[in-house]
């Protein structure tokens, strides 16, 4: 049988990490959702650049296939 | 915004007001409960607070209004456990602002009457965090008729 790594420890401190998160400052959690929505809207214009050329490639195939 | 009579009381809900009490969450708007006035219907009920917020310099995004960086969304009032929660929400200090937001139980009772999947992983949360008085949710469960969906969630929770 497959022996998988023990990670009780990992999780325990996972769960600590969001109760510190949980007792922060309004101020404080506000400042971290808009740390991640800056990201996201970073992540989310570098998806649309990269998802811009195979959506040409895309419409090229169809118009080749037709 | 009630200074001036543009709307009466108001109260923060949904992810924002969430966070209040949890972890942070990643959320894209600000949900802004408010009673309205007068018995105007549709999209009349926001014209007032539109027209307001223009001409204060912020500008429409979709059906939000950005302010700030944040899309708000102003929500009027639409079931009778909205109303007590946005009358009973806590005042709350956002920096150098006085704010008002919804209270721990009254979230985790809409949470549950709105019944998305990510409303109850949101109240999973609410528990596990003893951000909720079980006393006081109970009663506001019960009566709003909520009692059914709560012992549900708590089966699927166990």
């Amino acid at each position: 049988m497959k022996k998988y790594p023990d990670v009780t420890e990992l999780l325990r401190q996972k769960a600590e990490r969001r109760k510190r998160l949980a007792q922060l400052s309004f101020e404080e959690k506000i400042a971290i959702v808009n740390k991640w929505r800056k990201l996201t809207r970073n992540i989310r214009k570098s998806q649309s650049v990269l998802e811009k050329p195979q959506l040409t490639r895309w419409t090229e195939l169809e118009r080749s296939s037709s | 915004m009630v200074k001036d009579g543009v709307i009466e009381q108001y109260a923060i809900g949904g992810a924002v007001a969430a966070i209040f009490y949890i972890e942070p969450i990643n959320t894209n708007d600000l949900d802004v409960f408010f009673p309205v006035k007068h018995s105007s219907t549709g999209l009349d009920i926001l014209a007032p607070l539109y027209e307001y917020l223009s001409a204060s310099g912020y500008k429409a995004q979709g059906e939000a209004i950005d302010i700030e960086g944040w899309p708000v969304q102003f929500l009027p009032i639409f079931n009778p456990l909205l109303e007590e929660a946005v009358a009973q929400a806590k005042e709350v200090r956002f920096q150098r602002t006085r704010t008002r937001v919804m209270q721990a139980e009254h979230l985790v009772a809409i949470m549950l009457q709105t019944g998305r999947l990510k409303d109850h992983a949101r109240v999973a949360q609410f528990i596990e965090h003893e951000v909720v008085d079980q006393g006081r949710l109970l009663e506001i469960l019960g009566r709003y008729g909520l009692i059914k969906k709560w012992d549900a969630l708590n089966q699927k929770m166990r």
